[in-house]
């Protein structure tokens, strides 16, 4: 069989995720072995033009980005998005929410008139997407079942069911249960990451995105039990969720 | 060996019926034949890809090859469409219960079929058809959404021929070419003058055109012991342990896929 | 089988011993303000009293994931079915989860054996310890006949005093104590009795009372299946499982298969899944047939009392209050819905 030819190509991101590609460590080999890299701009200098596969990291928030990842889908037979930057605009849209000159000067101090900075955006905005791989950063055991996946032509298993039901499986005491409570979007939050804080005693802050159906009014409700008020709420949703603002 | 071990098959023979639709003709690699009731099916599995549960379409035979049709819709459909003669996949099955012959014999037969539903009850349909003698009237009423949708049309074309088999066909949009009946299954029921005391209704299609048809037959006089339908539902073992396919207290893939309307209308998460 | 008394000490020096041996004990241990069953180093750290696990001990009998079968795809298919199971001692199981744990035995058992589930089964020793006082205040093992257990352990241990008073429930529990048991004396068992009768008392008092009759709840569900109850509880239902993840009669199971890399060698694995979850009943064409998130929430309580409760002549719910701990907004617990139905039902 022909070995499929894969891009990676990263947008606005801390390139955490590519960096995790790169800690596979044998998997990294496996991986070598079934696709041929033809850009990876952490991996080697090479950047090939020819790719049937694209993965895409980091959000979209320049007008030259919205013509690179353009480009790169007219290349491209299958996109996917890389981790939480990609997926929903990740920290980046966190920007969103504050005055876009306050951003500008913060980032790039008096040279911020040179950069013309829009919405962080995920590429979905902008281009079709084909496969999501969501997390800040993504998980390694994720990445290789999806990629085999779509090795294999199959849709990835993602799930859409919350986090609370990994969580569950591992035994943890609920975050809201503890002696000291912590609020935590885990019921709201789409699972696969083997509820990776909670398991280490934190609150999920949803970085994989919300789940299709979340119940926003019984999860105000726990909220308010919990003695929390509506700002501490909106805080909450845009850590990651931002762009898709508070839907009620 | 284990209830969740397939066995390993090939696919002796694919045909495609329509865009999104083949026939598929399988042997187990044991030579055996798969010993089935019409209405059963069996969980295919295409290993890496996954399983799903399909209606074995052939009638029951003594000879090893089977058939299934299979609609393209997901992850194993999909593989299973493109695979090539020779290719091996897993079987498990057949499961369920399907429709016995007992009850249909001497009597009249009303066959309803929409859509894919036509896939189980061509099983039955053949059973039927290869001991003609021993049954009453057959009435088949096939819909499909449009012309390009029918299913077997060699076998539509000698179900029409037929002397002994009153057919009738409807597609809810018709094309230039289009002779036959437009509109919804129901508007086939005028066509055929059918005794409900004697007749036995089986219908198998899409969820909701089981509340249609049901409701017109028993208007027609049908009493509902003598309604049977075929039930769709997720599936993941077949095998009565995984909760997937439960209806109220009953498993699909136990005392279904065909029910006795009879028993289903106690159940309202039935139809 | 015969009952028999052994010195507290002696039972546990013999566990401590076979731990020493490299034998898998596992019993419940604190974890924070709750407990877990983790495999023990010594008897020392068994929780006997206080909070349930989070987790029930279905997951060493049919655990949260497990691989059914790998295989290798190349000219031929070859499947390998991993069918395997490791001698474990599930020690200090409390009545509510040993009855839990028997009623799992049957459905696995019951006409296609799951030979998985089986395996492992037939491999766990089970040493169960009477509840004296309540758990938790979620929990209501009285009110569901699960403060004993009926079946499924080859111990069962009280506390009465210096020494514990063992049901023996099978021949291999037999044999394990066999070096240390005595025979029962009257006193032993006038003890017992008595211990029994003041724990009674105490769980009657401090447990939730259930309204209905325990073997009225088939009818009074049935009865109330379009109550407007099952909305009311499901608009603040998180969809979210962890009432099904923490029930220790809970079986239901997702199915999925995983490819490598090289797509030659894959697994079949399955997983706990939930009927509260959104897709449990979605299919390809997107259709969900349990669409509401009340219709799913009437389901998981009546398969717990009424249709799994009339096939088996046994409530599903154990009573162990473990669902009613978990769920954030309170909707949940059988005894709870069962009591608000009854109410309305009959006004
Ligand atoms: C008793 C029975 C008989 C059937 N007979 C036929 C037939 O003859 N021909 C045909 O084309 N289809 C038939 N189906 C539908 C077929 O099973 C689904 O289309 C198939 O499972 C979709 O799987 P997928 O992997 O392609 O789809 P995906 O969307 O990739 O996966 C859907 C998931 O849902 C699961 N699933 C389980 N049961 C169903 C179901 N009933 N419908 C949809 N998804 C389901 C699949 O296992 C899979 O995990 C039948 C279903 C049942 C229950
Ligand atoms: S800690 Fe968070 S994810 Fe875990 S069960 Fe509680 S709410 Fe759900
Ligand atoms: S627990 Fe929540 S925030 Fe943490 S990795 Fe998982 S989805 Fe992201
Ligand atoms: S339904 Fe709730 S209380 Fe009953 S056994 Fe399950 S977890 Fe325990
Ligand atoms: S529910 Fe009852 S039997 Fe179970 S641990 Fe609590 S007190 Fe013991
Ligand atoms: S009933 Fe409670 S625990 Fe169960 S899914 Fe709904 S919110 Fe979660
Ligand atoms: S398909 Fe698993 S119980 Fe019916």
């Amino acid at each position: 069989m022909k070995k499929p030819k894969v891009g990676f190509f990263e947008f606005t991101c801390c390139e955490g995720c590519q960096l995790t590609v790169l800690s596979l460590g044998d998997k990294l080999l496996d991986l070598f072995e079934s696709v041929d890299i033809v850009n990876f701009r952490e991996a080697s200098s090479y950047k090939g033009q020819d790719y049937e596969i694209a993965f895409i990291e980091g959000s979209i928030s320049t007008s030259k980005d919205i013509e690179r990842v353009k480009e790169i889908r007219a290349r491209a037979k299958i996109c996917v998005a890389l981790g939480a930057c990609a997926h929903l605009g990740g920290v980046n849209a966190i920007r969103n929410f504050q005055r876009q000159s306050d951003v500008r000067w913060r980032t790039y101090g008096d040279k911020a008139w040179l950069f013309d900075s829009i919405l962080a955006q995920p590429i979905d905005a902008v281009i079709k997407v084909d496969h999501v791989i969501p997390e800040c950063p993504i998980d390694k055991k994720e990445f290789l079942r999806v990629t085999a996946s779509i090795l294999l032509g199959k849709k990835p298993f993602i799930p859409d069911y919350p986090v609370c039901v990994e969580c569950k499986m591992k035994g943890n005491v609920c975050l809201f249960h503890k002696p000291n409570p912590i609020a935590c979007m885990g019921p709201l939050t789409r699972a696969g990451c083997g509820a990776a804080c909670p398991s280490v005693g934190n609150a999920c802050e949803g970085c994989r995105g919300l789940i299709p159906d979340p119940n926003l009014s019984a999860w105000e409700e726990v909220l308010k039990e919990y003695g929390l008020s509506i700002e501490d709420i909106l805080k909450f949703y845009h850590m990651y969720n931002g762009l898709m603002g508070v839907r009620r | 060996m284990t209830i969740y071990k397939p066995e390993i098959a090939r696919i002796n023979r694919i045909e495609k019926l329509t865009k999104t639709e083949s026939l598929l003709e399988i042997e187990l690699l044991s030579g055996k034949s798969l010993g089935h009731q019409p209405g059963q099916f069996v969980e295919v599995s295409v290993f890496g890809v996954g399983e799903a549960p399909i209606s074995i379409s052939s009638a029951p035979s003594d000879l090893a090859p089977f058939q299934l049709c299979v609609r393209v819709i997901g992850n194993v459909t999909s593989a299973l469409c493109s695979k090539k003669p020779g290719d091996k996949i897993g079987i498990r099955g057949p499961f369920g219960k399907g429709f016995d012959l007992k009850h249909f014999k001497g009597k009249d037969i009303l066959f309803v079929a929409g859509g894919l539903g036509l896939a189980p009850l061509r099983s039955l349909i053949w059973s039927v058809l290869k001991s003609r003698k021993d049954y009453g009237k057959v009435y088949i009423l096939y819909g499909a959404k449009r012309p390009q949708e029918l299913l077997f049309k060699e076998e539509l074309k000698n179900w029409r021929e037929r002397e002994d088999v009153e057919y009738h066909v409807t597609v809810d949009v018709g094309d230039e070419k289009w002779q036959d009946n437009v509109g919804v299954i129901t508007t086939l029921l005028p066509y055929i003058q059918f005794n409900p005391a004697k007749t036995q209704a089986v219908i198998v299609g899409p969820p909701i055109m089981y509340r249609f048809v049901i409701r017109e037959l028993k208007n027609l006089g049908t009493p509902d012991k003598k309604i049977w339908v075929s039930l769709e539902r997720k599936m993941k073992c077949g095998v009565g342990k995984c909760g997937h396919c439960q209806i109220n207290d009953i498993y699909v893939c136990q005392d279904g896929p065909v029910f006795n309307y009879e028993k289903l209308k106690n159940l309202p998460e039935a139809i | 089988m015969k009952n028999c008394v052994v010195a507290k000490r002696e039972l546990l020096d013999l566990i401590d011993r076979r731990i020493g041996e490299g034998k898998e004990v596992v019993a419940p241990v604190k974890q924070e303000n709750q407990a877990n069953f983790k495999r023990i180093k010594s008897t020392r750290e068994i929780l006997w009293e206080g909070p349930q696990t989070v987790i029930p001990p279905k997951a060493f009998l049919f655990p949260q994931e497990e691989e059914l079968m790998e295989y290798e795809v190349n000219d031929e298919i070859k499947v390998k079915v991993k069918v395997e199971g490791k001698p474990i001692i599930l020690l200090g199981i409390h009545p509510c989860d040993i009855n839990g744990t028997a009623l799992l035995d049957k459905v696995f058992a019951e006409n296609n054996l799951d030979e998985h589930y089986l395996k492992k089964r037939e491999f766990v020793t089970i040493i169960g310890s009477e509840c004296l006082v309540p758990c938790s205040p979620e929990s209501y093992c009285y009110r569901k006949e699960s403060v004993l257990p009926l079946e499924g352990f080859d111990l069962f241990l009280t506390d009465i005093g210096d020494n514990f008073f063992v049901e023996v429930g099978s021949k291999k529990g037999k044999s394990l104590i066999s070096e240390i048991a005595r025979k029962t004396t009257p006193s032993d068992t006038k003890k017992l009795k008595k211990i029994r009768r003041v724990r009674d008392n105490l769980f009657d008092e401090e447990q939730r009372k259930l309204k209905p009759k325990l073997e009225d709840l088939p009818k009074l569900l049935r009865e109330n299946y379009d109550s407007p109850v099952w909305d009311e509880h499901g608009a603040r239902c998180f969809s979210c499982g962890s009432c099904n993840m923490v029930c220790p009669t809970c079986y239901c199971f997702d199915v999925r298969d995983y490819m490598e890399l090289n797509l030659k060698r894959g697994t079949r694995s399955r997983f706990w899944d939930g009927c509260l979850l959104t897709d449990f009943t979605k299919v390809a064409s997107g259709e969900i047939f349990r669409e509401g998130r009340g219709a799913r929430l009437r389901h998981r309580t009546n398969r717990k009392d009424w249709y799994l409760f009339e096939k088996w002549e046994r409530s599903f719910c154990t009573g162990c209050g473990r669902c009613g701990k978990a769920c954030l907004t309170k909707i949940v617990d059988p005894l709870d819905i069962e009591n608000e139905l009854y109410d309305r039902w009959k006004k």
